[in-house]
């Protein structure tokens, strides 16, 4: 029920700290094997973890890496010195394995040409061709149709995304990257497109959706408020090169909900948040 | 910039414009039949008030009576230019879109040869009917007619290649990132995305293929001599039958706009997620 107690009790199962995501001693230059340009440092020295069912959210002014960050612990970017790894695997090994990790970015990427539950079902598709997971269509068929209700889009499996709105869009991406399952799901400032209420329903359904599913999640946001409102921790960024600036403990209850945003608590965090953000700049 | 480039052409021949099938379509189309009948009647009054010698200034009453008279040789004339335009379409479609795929799978490939693509894109290929014939006739002279062919290949092929390239490559970052995290192989990001995210792009080549496809076997058989309506369009000038030749122009013009109908059509059909466009461009 309470996810803090849950957390604690696998770790104390497993003995030693079980960190799903972890950045040891990462720096990522831009341009560093190139001779003729000139080579930028996107982070530096970045040493995180994140243990199993913890919500992480990374946030700094524009341009200082957060989604270099992001983008290097799905393996879409490789660190230039020191290692990401998922469940203590390199990422960029061969071992690594890809039905650990969900993506969701700032923009919905559902095909068009594709409805709502196919949309949600290619991650299945791809990853079935390539044997890198083997369970029968039929049960992720299900858990599409569960996912569908989970996120709030019952009825809309065989719309297509130019029927649905922005926000409805970006909770088919949820969906898509929760499909096959993944531990880790790491986000991207997904609902930085989206009007205020809309954005705010979106944060509530998300924890909801972590709380159901007890992911790992890396979420990068430019928004405080948001946060802290979602996150276990808040790491800040200090702008060129990316160093980690500050870690922010938020011990706000859980489960948290329209009227966290009101409490004492959350004001000072929010604030005491300002504040280290205001001195990097 | 590759794809601008195509829509210029497009632009070019058809004069661009945006027609859609939606709620005001009939009006659209009244008023382009409206606009239509208004250019054949200021056409016809325009000889008539100047009296203009209908040898060399024919009015379109003229046009379609000669059209009427001359039937029957149009008729026997059109399948070897026609089967030249659509064999040498379709070789040419196909072509394009088998060249593309490892061109945009491999950067390496692509980078490589874009330099001869382009610039071949951008040569008046018309220019060179002539060798394209004497090679044709090097190798069979009773075989000629498959210059033309060769012509419309040749004409058609670039642009189409281009149109191709442009729409295979035309995914957003995001969706590229989404398809490396599912770890999906080159073959199923074609498969899963590139393919039908490149449709409207291929349809837009398609449209302006058909037409190149037509003046390059025209444009053969003008050089060639061999037997077909482009042929007979140029012994008719030759002869100042100006009204047979405007007859000619008049059916090649039909055709042409029938066909690129049709794969507007199909395009409607296929690309239900967004509007098409008639022409070529955009």
């Amino acid at each position: 029920m309470n996810n803090k107690i849950e957390q604690q009790s696998r770790t104390d199962d497993t003995e030693s700290v079980d960190y799903t995501i972890s950045f040891d001693s990462v720096d990522k230059v831009y341009g560093a094997d190139t001779v003729a340009e000139e080579s930028v440092v996107a982070l530096e020295d970045i040493d995180l973890d994140v243990e199993r069912g913890e919500f992480v959210s990374v946030v700094g002014p524009s341009g200082c890496g957060k989604t270099t960050l992001l983008h290097m612990a799905a393996g879409i970017l490789d660190a230039t010195d020191g290692s990401v790894q998922i469940n203590g695997v390199d990422v960029q090994s061969p071992q690594h394995e890809r039905k650990e990790v969900g993506l969701v970015f700032q923009h919905p990427v559902a095909l068009e040409w594709r409805t709502v539950r196919k949309n949600i079902m290619l991650p299945v598709q791809i990853l079935t061709e390539n044997g890198a997971i083997d369970k029968d269509m039929s049960y992720y068929e299900d858990r599409a149709d569960e996912l569908l209700s989970l996120v709030g889009l019952e009825g809309f499996g065989d719309s297509y995304p130019n029927e649905l709105s922005g926000g409805m869009q970006q909770r088919v991406t949820i969906s898509q990257s929760l499909i096959y399952n993944p531990s880790v799901l790491l986000m991207d400032e997904p609902f930085g497109s989206l009007d205020a209420m809309t954005k705010d329903e979106l944060n509530l359904e998300l924890l909801r959706i972590w709380r159901e599913t007890e992911k790992t999640i890396l979420f990068i946001t430019h928004d405080l408020d948001e946060a802290v409102f979602l996150s276990d921790r808040v790491v800040v960024l200090s702008p060129r090169p990316g160093e980690v600036a500050d870690v922010i403990d938020i011990d706000l209850d859980r489960p948290r909900d329209e009227d966290t945003r009101g409490t004492t608590r959350f004001v000072e965090l929010s604030a005491e948040l300002h504040k280290h953000f205001k001195s990097l700049q | 910039m590759i794809g601008s480039a195509v829509r210029k052409l497009g632009d070019g021949i058809s004069g661009g414009g945006r027609f859609s099938i939606d709620s005001d379509r009939i009006t659209r189309w009244t008023l382009s039949a409206f606009g239509l009948v208004l250019l054949i009647a200021f056409w016809e009054a325009v000889t008539t008030v100047l009296s203009l010698n209908p040898k060399y200034f024919p009015g379109p009453m003229g046009v379609v009576t000669e059209l009427i008279r001359i039937w029957p040789a149009i008729v026997a004339a059109l399948p070897n230019t026609l089967s030249a335009a659509l064999v040498g379409y379709l070789l040419a479609l196909t072509l394009s879109i088998v060249i593309a795929i490892p061109l945009v799978a491999s950067d390496r490939l692509l980078n490589a040869l874009m330099p001869f693509i382009i610039g071949t894109n951008t040569v008046p290929r018309i220019a060179m009917t002539p060798l394209v014939i004497y090679w044709v006739s090097f190798y069979s002279v009773s075989m000629l007619y498959l210059a033309n062919y060769v012509m419309a290949v040749w004409v058609a092929f670039f642009p189409m290649l281009i149109a191709a390239i442009d729409g295979f490559r035309s995914i957003d970052e995001d969706t590229e990132n989404m398809l490396e995290v599912y770890g999906a192989t080159t073959w199923q990001e074609f498969k899963y995305v590139r393919f039908k995210n490149g449709l409207p792009f291929i349809f837009d080549g398609m449209k302006i293929g058909f037409v190149l496809a037509m003046i390059g076997a025209v444009v053969g058989e003008f050089v060639s001599g061999t037997f077909g309506i482009g042929s007979q369009a140029a012994s008719a000038i030759g002869r100042t039958s100006i009204a047979r030749a405007f007859a000619i122009v008049l059916v090649l013009g039909l055709i042409s706009t029938g066909v690129v109908l049709i794969v507007y059509l199909i395009e409607s059909k296929m690309i239900f997620w967004r509007e098409s466009s008639i022409m070529g461009a955009e």
